[in-house]
């Protein structure tokens, strides 16, 4: 990047770290593309689909050449990617069923529901981020506070039982979480709805148990990130100074202590992705999670393999964890000066 | 490799984190528990009243009795008797995804870290770009492909798993790395291969303890969760996520049909609990900042 002079400071950070997207794209594209090319046979992947498990040899031939997978697989990834060259019926390749391109939005058909995947996923993603933004929220709240009273009040009953909840929440399956939340007060007290999406109060199981299973290992980072501000010079100084117990606490020890937290928070929300797709499944939320599990691959409930569903929701989980690391870096960035000059990291 | 091991033996009774750590009653509690699940697992088939996967047919829907401890399933299956077999699946998890996430992540680590420059450079990157994939989502593609099974989710969660311990490694590496002994080393000849087998590698036995046993846990999690989505272990095995799994379209059923979801759950946070335990009390007592 020697011969581009780019603006230094935060934007220049964030202008270099977004041009670093690119190659991260194709990454994540070849990764993608090569799944596919995995599965020994596409052709055999789009009759599954159609729900011809056991094709003939005439049936693949057929699709081979109308999808052009007969093709060397290096045309194969640059028409997946941007389109061209496009369909060339000559060769028997079926302008229909050719893909129009990654970069134009194509994600290939879903022949299980008989409708494009972009259509799916569009219609998916916005309840998968509604519950994990939700969940965020709870875990963000619980987690902080818990983690603070605990740090503050450090080795009485109160810090015991703080830690306590929080390693017994570290340590329970967040699906059995959810099941048992669906047990206790969905069908024994009737209190609330366990399954599907239809309002806002659909979303408060899920969310709960989505956000609680995160709220525990943020409140224990938390305690010890504060734990480690409290014992550091300039706390010791502003008491020295005289100030108020509350303004040593809330204005010195609190924002220094959040830093590595949030950080953190921003690192581990690939396990935020991970943890709304086991959440969705046992809510039966209709997201990317249930979408995937249930429509792509077929089990838990769903039935049949749908390669395409798999290929596009991969990518989209793959395409999420990418921006979730980029805003973690400006985040970052953000609160530590030393990364944004280039000279730290 | 023994040698190490018998060496760093020898050190850590002498040591204050020894000392520490025995006196933590989380390390005990945590000790009491991991040892139980290992005998249990070990000793499944005469702890177990029952064929696992034996059907009662006339017993089906039972409520806990002597016969039954905790009563059968919807096809008159023992539940304790498949709880108890559940332990071999969460151990064999568990310690196989450690062995070869350590095994693949601990030489990346040291080679980054000793090497410096551009391996260390490909391999860090590489460890960044693992990290900041939902390994879930991986190993759900990794299934995808080569459908599930026991010993296909370890390697599907070992793909992403292993950057952890790479990063640890390199950062113990060159820690160690501008200390005087390891210059001594060098100085009398001593080959790079055992400069870092002699010398590093002991010296960050502890942290790696640490983190094995703060992963252990983790793995079991997770891969009951793969099972819990029929990605992993398939029913009727008795693992608790493909048992819980199964219960699920029972759920609404009367008596004794939530016992089949509440003890699962309390096997999988009894196992995962017992090992957090000892990975807290470890992690206390080998960070000195932490001890009292």
């Amino acid at each position: 990047m020697q011969f581009i002079r780019l603006p230094g400071g935060m934007y220049g950070f964030i202008i270099k770290r977004l041009l670093l997207l690119i190659p991260i794209f194709f990454a994540v594209s070849i990764v993608v593309f090569t799944l596919l090319q995995l599965t020994g046979d596409p052709a055999r992947q789009v009759l599954m689909a159609q729900g011809i498990l056991e094709p003939s040899a005439e049936q693949l031939e057929a699709v081979r050449y109308q999808y052009g997978y007969h093709r060397p697989v290096y045309i194969q990834y640059i028409r997946w990617l941007t389109g061209y060259p496009s369909a060339d019926p000559s060769q028997g390749e079926d302008p229909r069923v050719m893909t129009s391109g990654l970069l134009r939005g194509d994600l290939g058909f879903s022949h299980k529901f008989s409708r494009p995947v972009r259509d799916l996923m569009i219609e998916k993603i916005p309840n998968t981020l509604i519950l994990m933004s939700a969940a965020f929220m709870v875990s963000l709240t619980m987690g902080l506070l818990l983690g603070v009273i605990s740090a503050l009040r450090r080795k009485t009953w109160v810090d015991y039982s703080g830690m306590g909840l929080a390693l017994f929440g570290v340590s329970i399956p967040n699906f059995w979480q959810g099941m048992m939340a669906i047990l206790i007060f969905s069908i024994w007290l009737g209190w609330l709805p366990g399954e599907g999406y239809y309002g806002l109060k659909w979303l408060i199981l899920p969310a709960l148990t989505l956000g609680t299973a995160q709220a525990g290992s943020l409140a224990r980072m938390t305690r010890s990130s504060m734990l480690d501000v409290l014992r550091q010079d300039f706390i010791r100084t502003a008491r020295a100074k005289g100030l108020k117990e509350r303004a040593v606490i809330y204005t010195h020890a609190l924002k220094n202590a959040i830093i590595p937290v949030v950080t953190l928070l921003f690192l581990r929300l690939p396990y935020l992705f991970g943890g709304t797709v086991i959440i969705e499944v046992v809510f039966k939320w209709p997201g990317m999670g249930t979408l995937l599990v249930w429509g792509g691959m077929g089990v838990a409930g769903g039935s049949g393999k749908d390669w395409f569903i798999i290929q596009g929701g991969v990518l989209m989980f793959l395409v999420l964890a990418v921006l979730a690391n980029l805003l973690c870096d400006i985040a970052y960035a953000y609160l530590n000066p030393k990364i944004r000059y280039g000279e730290g990291g | 490799m023994l040698g190490i091991i018998r060496g760093y033996l020898r050190g850590l009774r002498r040591s204050p984190a020894f000392r520490y750590f025995k006196r933590d009653i989380r390390a005990k509690v945590g000790f009491a528990i991991v040892l139980t699940v290992v005998f249990t697992a070990i000793f499944a088939s005469f702890i177990a009243p029952h064929d696992p996967l034996e059907m009662h047919l006339e017993e089906t829907r039972q409520g806990p009795s002597w016969k039954y401890l905790m009563g059968t399933d919807w096809a008159g299956r023992d539940l304790f008797s498949r709880i108890i077999y559940g332990t071999r699946y969460a151990l064999t998890i568990g310690i196989l995804l450690i062995v070869i996430q350590a095994s693949i992540g601990v030489p990346l680590g040291l080679l980054a870290g000793y090497r410096g420059g551009k391996v260390d450079n490909l391999i860090m990157r590489l460890v960044d770009a693992t990290l900041a994939m939902p390994g879930l989502i991986i190993a759900l593609a990794f299934v995808a492909l080569f459908g599930p099974g026991l010993y296909k989710i370890i390697i599907a969660l070992a793909i992403t798993g292993w950057a952890g311990y790479a990063r640890l490694m390199r950062g113990q590496t060159l820690a160690v790395k501008g200390e005087t002994y390891i210059e001594a080393a060098k100085s009398i000849g001593e080959k790079d291969r055992t400069i870092v087998t002699r010398y590093v590698l002991p010296n960050s036995i502890s942290p790696l303890i640490v983190l094995m046993t703060m992963t252990f846990p983790a793995a079991i999690l997770i891969a009951s969760a793969m099972s819990f989505l029929g990605l992993g272990v398939m029913p009727p095995e008795p693992e608790w996520g493909a048992m819980l799994m199964q219960t699920r379209a029972y759920m609404a059923d009367p008596w004794p049909a939530p016992l089949w979801t509440i003890f699962p759950g309390i096997a999988i946070i009894v196992v995962v609990l017992g090992f957090n335990f000892l990975g807290d009390a470890l992690r206390d007592a080998f960070d000195p900042r932490l001890r009292e």
